[in-house]
């Protein structure tokens, strides 16, 4: 049995979902909005981890769990709990049901794409940009700081300069402007993180399973996510293929980083350099299926029908 | 120079800071998130020629990677000032921030750092209930049962445990504090190194059978517990070079 978790509408899970049925996989989705129907309980004993999952009156050993695919979204912000005080009955239901189920799936004898605990790295980009680069990709250099003078000496050292935010807290790339230059007193609030500009084309690699699919974007927006809102066009995505150095280089990153599914984001410059910017551990893999048909969601199906050869 | 890094209220921090001077001239200083956030300049620079960083105290203190050569780390977090302004969604963000910054600081270093921060945690293997008691399974001890149900949140143990809490402090492999069997100062290492601690402090109860059980473990234990015996070792583990 597989275990899906997340808004079953959502893009992704969507896709994954339709490519367990295209394989004829059983599953069941823990549907975050119908969370007041679900409950949980496990046990970490002697013997093991073991518990039962149920849906209404639907009962799922854990132990017959030997899969799981999470696209969970921040429980907090559901529109069940909309309006909700934070010590009402729905919230405490909601909190506790994804406190449990979160706390099974780290300890669960199961495959996970993927454990929190593995995707906590991202949290820190510079952090995860040092275990990066000990996997022989380049990394821009950085910098980290509350002073206007040394952030002015950095810019004026590489030129371009772009700032975005050092935690996993989701932020547009920007690139330093001289009128960014003018306000630059305010950092002295926070140190900020400005890394110089590497020109180049983006490359997304999924890695699924030591399998890794890449797409080329080519924008010419500092943040291709942004291309509309930053260029007035959109991305322009294709399939490429990696070189073998390259892409040894990424399934080996994602599998130190326990993340069993990956997005990884190198950009290679004219005289192909490869830098490395960050690993995703969630990544919304369907936008690039969309648009590559590259088949990211029915690698992620068999790789978690793979886990105890579950068809 | 040492550091020891700590947030408030942190006992053994101070107990610590005043104790290692008995066994060493290196001088020390003793850091909370708040000096650090107060600091007039702060550079953390990451790139081609390694990890580097510059701190200039409000106090006039002056910290760098030229003059650290050793950091013992029990720092949880940047201040909780910034989780108290729950009315900004930039306080929030800002708290996030300096987490993610300290993080990478630290990790960073190239001198040495007991506990350097982990994926999860700041400060060493700072990990759920749960997921301690799945690890300390895993190496071999006995443990209580952690449960957790959405019908009610902790049911009790079935066991009954003695009052008696049981402290042990792992350093590097050494262990401290009150003395357990072999094969209970075995499975303490063993969940140390599969933790990636550099210092861990175990919590142990007896059972009815005279067996030890693991109930509980920290990356910032209490630290008296392990005497001089403990601080010597400290002082001898911050002066070593880091192991490669």
């Amino acid at each position: 049995m597989i275990l899906l978790c997340g808004i079953p509408s959502e893009p992704p899970l969507r896709a994954v979902t339709e490519a367990l049925q295209q394989i004829g996989a059983s599953y069941i989705v823990f549907n975050q909005r119908a969370f007041e129907r679900w409950s949980i309980s496990f046990e970490v004993r002697d013997g093991g981890v073991d518990g039962e999952l149920r849906y209404r009156a639907r009962r799922y050993d854990l132990a017959c769990i030997a899969a799981v695919f999470t696209r969970f979204i921040d429980d907090r912000v559901l529109p069940e709990v909309e309006g909700e005080s934070q010590d009402s009955e729905i919230r405490c239901k909601c909190r506790s049901v994804h406190d449990a189920l979160a706390r099974w799936i780290e300890v669960a004898p199961a495959l996970v794409i993927n454990r929190a605990s593995a995707m906590a790295s991202n949290s820190s980009k510079p952090y995860q940009s040092q275990l990066i680069s000990r996997h022989g990709f380049l990394i821009p250099e950085t910098l980290i700081s509350n002073n206007p003078d040394a952030i002015r000496a950095f810019r004026r050292k590489y030129g371009r300069v772009i700032y975005k935010s050092a935690s996993g807290v989701r932020s547009i790339v920007h690139e330093l402007s001289d009128e960014d230059e003018r306000r630059l007193d305010l950092v002295r609030w926070c140190p900020t993180l400005f890394q110089e500009f590497i020109g180049g084309t983006n490359i997304r690699v999924h890695i699924i399973g030591g399998k890794a699919f890449a797409t080329a974007v080519e924008s010419g927006a500092t943040d291709y996510r942004y291309a509309m809102s930053q260029t007035g066009q959109s991305a322009k995505l294709r399939e490429v293929e990696l070189s073998s150095d390259v892409r040894r280089k990424c399934v080996s990153l994602a599998k130190s980083l326990r993340l069993e599914f990956a997005g990884i984001d190198l950009k290679v410059t004219p005289d192909d350099q490869v830098y490395c910017f960050e690993v995703n551990p969630c990544p919304a893999f369907s936008y690039y299926e969309m648009s590559t048909g590259q088949p990211i969601a029915n690698a992620i199906a068999k790789h978690l029908a793979s886990a105890g050869r579950i068809t | 120079m040492w550091l020891i890094l700590h947030s408030e209220g942190d006992i053994s921090a101070r107990w610590a800071y005043e104790g290692l001077h008995r066994f060493t001239h290196t001088p020390i200083e003793l850091l909370t998130a708040e000096d650090i956030e107060g600091a007039t300049e702060f550079e953390h620079k990451l790139g081609g020629i390694g990890t580097t960083f510059k701190i200039q105290l409000a106090d006039g203190r002056s910290l760098s990677n030229e003059t650290v050569s050793a950091v013992l780390n029990r720092l949880l977090g940047p201040s909780p000032y910034w989780l108290t302004q729950s009315e900004t969604s930039d306080a929030r963000y800002v708290y996030d921030e300096l987490y993610a910054i300290y993080v990478s600081w630290l990790s960073g270093f190239a001198g040495k750092v007991i506990n350097r921060p982990s994926d999860c945690s700041l400060c060493g293997p700072a990990l759920h209930s749960a997921k301690w008691a799945h690890l300390a399974r895993e190496v071999g001890f006995k443990i209580r049962p952690y449960c957790q149900s959405t019908e009610s949140r902790l049911r009790s143990s079935e066991t009954t445990y003695s009052d008696e809490t049981y402290r042990v402090l792992v350093l590097e492999g050494e262990v401290f504090g009150t003395p357990v069997p072999n094969q209970i100062q075995s499975a303490c290492r063993a969940l140390a190194r599969s933790t990636g601690a550099d210092l861990l402090g175990v919590e142990l109860s007896q059972l009815p059978t005279g067996d030890l059980a693991f109930t509980g473990a920290t990356s910032t234990p209490d630290l008296p517990n392990g005497g001089d015996e403990f601080l010597e070792a400290l002082a001898h583990s911050l002066s070593s070079p880091v192991a490669t």
